[in-house]
């Protein structure tokens, strides 16, 4: 079936690299479709893409997909908080450094928040407090009041600017 | 408890700052909330909500709803038992008014429930919510607290209820009263120098926790009432639950996987748990029922407006000779924490300055607003603003530097807190580190020297300091038990009913029975999410579950070493004393060790013995309520041709007792300071003249973001609290209290504006400015 109508059907994405077939008969929006294809790690925080918390990369690009049709995005790679496990399902430097900041306390809001900070590290390698502040200017966070999850931004772009550069164009 | 002959063995884990036991859920996406289950055979629940503020419900025809293809269930106030309760989330019957139904026929605010669906497909349950028709009797309504106690005012609850408080004038609006004097006020008066007195009003705000209130809702197996909900007070809803549906304790259960925040708005049996429970009841099959965003800020309780009004005498040598706070607290339609909140607003903030004449005086008041509730502080935000901006009020009006004049008055270790009457709680403060927590925060910024003044002339800079004090757990009410058990591989399982909604409860659970036997984190399994997994526990409130669950859960941990070694001795012949626990060995006075983990399985296999399973329990209820303290000092800088300001800095020195996990603990001081930023200088529910908000969504609610933070400092200056697990006092709400009152002296101090109503808005601070009133 073809997603591209915007109207039915299902769409074809890659989510964190595996081909998946989503629903989009019912004008679903992208959380909706994904969270129903088991994604429950795109959060719904507002439902009007103000919170952040569904944050996902489609195609590179940082997305509500609360906001997002998910028939507008056939074809795409989409990338969620998982993505950002290597392949052995090890810890993202930025998963790490959240945990040894006690960054996550509810945890509701962090996989729109790693994504965003992922976002960030693809475009800049040694990011400012105040540019990670920018970043992050799209999500609430109700419990933590940002300071550790910035310091963990920071640290975390320190770890992967000192690896390989590899390691941030991933 | 630690006994101080057992103080020293406070060994790690207990002071490190361990990662949390449930973190790689968290930061990988793979922790479980409520919603994050398949849902798919679930009936969609849909709430219709009440337009107007006030209204009788003449009629309430749903025939054409309940045609609707594939509709389950339409309930109104005619389909829901006829008892009347109270949501407010304290062990029965709670200090609050039976004043509600699930559904009520009469409405008492903009947004409550009128009835609720259940159907096949969200879509279906949209299209029947639109087809229930209402006929509603508008009644006269009242949103201003003061309005509501006038003669001519609607009586909003008139109906005789069960459980009146102390006070009650139902016919005035009146939900409580309260009066409580020490010494002779006139007297204090009389002696003063000078007398200060100024009102302070602060606004409504919600505490937004970032996952939506949301239940499922099904008659498991068993034929027992199964939820799945977000509540940080598990064991209080199924037993609040069980009462409101007359059902048997056993035949309900709550499951409370991962919670996305709570700050006391879950304290309560939330509307969304008992409609999911009436729907799955009615049809007998599994019911989801999640509020949009919309629906939470608009209709689940709020921090209750208060108007407080301090009168204060004083001596020129700065002693305070008499205080009197007066407070009229909004509870909104229905009563809930109107009693315990107001009572808390004045007697916690009052607690600084141990003068021997003060007087609170106060009542909470009902209107056709949403209701108050329990917020983080809880009434201590209203009371600390408005105390903490008049003491610089008082300092001004004799020539004192406001801090010399806390300095002189501040309570000390030995002084008694200034407890309700009715609190059961000991009074004699044992560890009482706010004096250092004050010198911390001034030391910080040279307070002495007075702020540099910004390069550009046009911005005056400013500092205001606030101190705080809060409590951990409400004495005589607070109850905890935990079991502990020694597996076969050297591991613990601890059970304890805690509401772990993110502060890392169950990760100081885990320490402190770690540090106990001398175990790493990660060899402690703490289960805390299920009603028939745990014992009583009332949850998550009150600053209680370091102090009260901890107490338990330590108490279980080393009954549990009791027997271990008692067991050992037995086994080799030693002294039981003499027998280490370290590093998850036995270690033997021969210089021998045995792992853990081999001792129980051999102790379980029954070698040299019976068979034995290792396991121990311990409970904590207590008449105390060791306080714990901050400091909070806010630099902000005002633009004098504007009125808009910039906070600056906010320092923040808090005496928590020992940190069992500090970097854990700085996360709640830094959220707590920055929760109450937004109280202070952006955060506001407001209501148009028919009571409809004024907000249509989060994007119209003002919270802080990243980029809006100031300089946060934090210091945890330790004390040893004697009667908590390894000194431990709280330390998840006394950093919400001081912002508001910090920066408003603040903008006071740089441009000599007093602004006495929250939030601190630059248009206020222009006003003032200008000389308007």
């Amino acid at each position: 079936m073809d997603g591209n109508d915007g109207s039915a059907g299902t769409v074809s994405v890659r989510v964190n690299g595996e081909p998946v077939t989503l629903a989009a008969e019912r004008g679903e929006t992208l959380i909706e479709s994904l969270r129903n294809a088991g994604h429950y790690e795109v959060k719904n925080g507002c439902d009007e893409g103000v919170c952040g918390s569904c944050n996902v990369l489609c195609d590179g690009e940082l997305t509500r997909a609360c906001l997002t049709p998910a028939s507008r995005c056939d074809g795409a790679d989409v990338t969620t908080v998982k993505g950002l496990l290597d392949d052995d399902n090890g810890l993202h430097a930025l998963q790490e450094e959240f945990l040894e900041h006690g960054a996550a306390q509810c945890g509701f809001c962090i996989p729109g928040v790693l994504v965003a900070a992922y976002h960030l590290l693809q475009r800049t390698t040694d990011p400012s407090d105040a540019e990670i502040a920018d970043a992050l200017s799209g999500n609430v966070c109700r419990c933590t009041g940002y300071a550790q999850q910035i310091e963990a931004i920071r640290d975390a772009a320190t770890r992967l600017d000192r690896a390989e550069p590899m390691e941030v164009e991933r | 408890m630690t006994s101080p002959d057992n103080a020293a063995d406070a060994h790690a884990p207990v002071g490190e700052s361990v990662e949390k036991v449930d973190g790689w859920g968290l930061v990988t996406g793979n922790a479980r909330y409520t919603d994050d289950v398949p849902t798919e055979n679930a009936l969609a629940g849909h709430v219709l909500r009440s337009p107007h503020a006030h209204a009788r419900i003449e009629s309430i025809d749903t025939d054409t709803a309940e045609a609707i293809p594939g509709v389950r269930a339409v309930l109104t106030h005619e389909d829901v038992p006829a008892g009347r309760f109270t949501r407010t989330g304290f062990p029965y019957p709670a200090p609050a008014p039976f004043d509600e139904r699930v559904l009520n026929e009469t409405v008492r605010f903009v947004g409550e429930p009128v009835a609720a669906v259940a159907a096949r497909t969200p879509e279906a349950a949209e299209r029947a919510v639109d087809a229930i028709d209402v006929e509603y009797d508008v009644r006269k309504a009242v949103f201003d607290a003061d309005a509501a106690m006038e003669p001519d005012a609607p009586t909003i609850h008139p109906d005789e209820y069960e459980n009146e408080q102390d006070g009650a004038d139902p016919e005035r609006n009146v939900v409580c009263a309260a009066r409580h004097e020490e010494g002779d006020l006139e007297a204090g008066f009389e002696e003063a120098d000078a007398v200060v007195e100024r009102e302070y009003e602060t606004q409504v705000v919600q505490h937004l926790p970032l996952e939506v209130n949301t239940a499922i809702a099904w008659i498991d197996e068993r034929e027992r009432l199964t939820l799945r909900t977000t509540t940080q007070v598990s064991h209080i809803c199924r037993d609040t639950i069980a009462r409101a549906f007359d059902l048997n304790r056993t035949d309900v259960r709550v499951i409370k996987p991962r919670v996305g925040g709570g700050f006391g708005v879950r304290q309560d049996v939330l509307p969304v748990q008992f409609l999911a429970a009436a729907l799955a009841l009615e049809t007998g099959e599994k019911v989801r029922l999640r509020n949009e965003r919309s629906e939470d800020l608009h209709a689940s309780q709020t921090r209750h407006a208060q108007d407080v009004t301090v009168k204060t005498g004083v001596r020129d040598d700065g002693t305070i000779t008499a205080m009197h706070v007066d407070v009229t607290s909004n509870t909104g339609a229905y009563g809930c924490h109107g009693f315990a909140v107001l009572s808390n607003a004045a007697h916690e903030p009052m607690s600084l300055y141990p003068c021997e004449n003060r007087l609170f005086t106060g009542r909470a008041v009902y209107t056709n607003v949403t209701p108050g509730g329990a917020m983080r502080g809880y009434g201590a935000v209203q009371g600390t603003f408005g105390i903490e901006s008049h003491v610089d009020e008082v300092a001004d009006a004799i020539g004192m530097d406001p801090v010399e004049l806390r300095r002189h008055n501040l309570v000390q270790a030995g002084d008694e807190s200034f407890e309700p009457e009715f609190s059961e709680s000991k009074r004699r403060l044992e560890s009482v580190g706010v004096g250092d927590c004050l010198d911390r925060v001034c030391d910080a910024v040279d307070w002495d020297d007075g702020p540099d003044e910004p390069d550009d002339e046009r911005y005056q800079r400013g500092y205001g300091v606030a101190l705080s004090m809060a409590k951990s757990g409400v004495p005589s009410s607070e109850f905890a038990r935990a079991h502990v058990t020694l597996e076969t591989d050297g591991t613990l399982t601890v059970r304890v009913g805690i509401g772990d909604t993110g502060q890392g409860s169950e990760t100081v659970m885990a320490q402190i029975a770690a540090g106990v036997f001398g175990l790493d984190v990660d060899s402690v399994h703490v289960t805390a999410d299920d009603t028939d997994a745990t014992p009583w526990d009332n949850g998550a409130y009150a600053s209680s579950t370091t102090y009260v669950s901890g107490n338990a859960t330590e108490k279980a941990a080393r009954d549990l070493a009791v027997q271990v070694r008692d067991l050992a001795a037995e086994r080799f012949d030693v002294p039981a004393d003499a027998i280490e626990l370290v590093e998850g060995d036995l270690r033997l006075p021969s210089g021998e060790s045995l792992s853990l983990g081999q001792f129980a399985e051999e102790a379980f296999i029954g070698e040299g013995g019976p068979k034995r399973r290792l396991t121990a329990s311990g409970r904590h209820f207590t008449a105390l309520s060791p306080k714990p303290f901050a400091a909070q000092l806010a630099v902000v800088d005002v633009d004098t041709e504007t009125g808009e300001f910039e906070v600056v800095r906010l320092a923040n020195a808090v005496d928590c007792g020992t940190a069992i996990n500090p970097e854990g603990a700085r996360g709640q001081v830094i959220g707590g300071a920055v929760m109450g930023l937004g109280q202070a200088v952006s955060e506001e529910l407001s209501v148009d003249a028919e009571g409809v908000p004024e907000h249509r969504g989060l994007r119209d609610y003002e919270v802080i973001h990243a980029p809006d933070l100031p300089d946060l400092d934090v210091e945890l200056v330790e004390t040893h609290e004697p009667t908590g697990p390894f000194g431990a006092k709280s330390v998840g709400e006394v950093s919400v209290l001081g912002p508001a009152p910090a920066i408003a002296n603040a903008v006071r101090d740089a441009v000599g504006v007093r602004i006495d109503d929250l939030p601190v808005t630059p248009a206020k601070v222009w006003a003032g400015m200008e000389g308007e009133p």
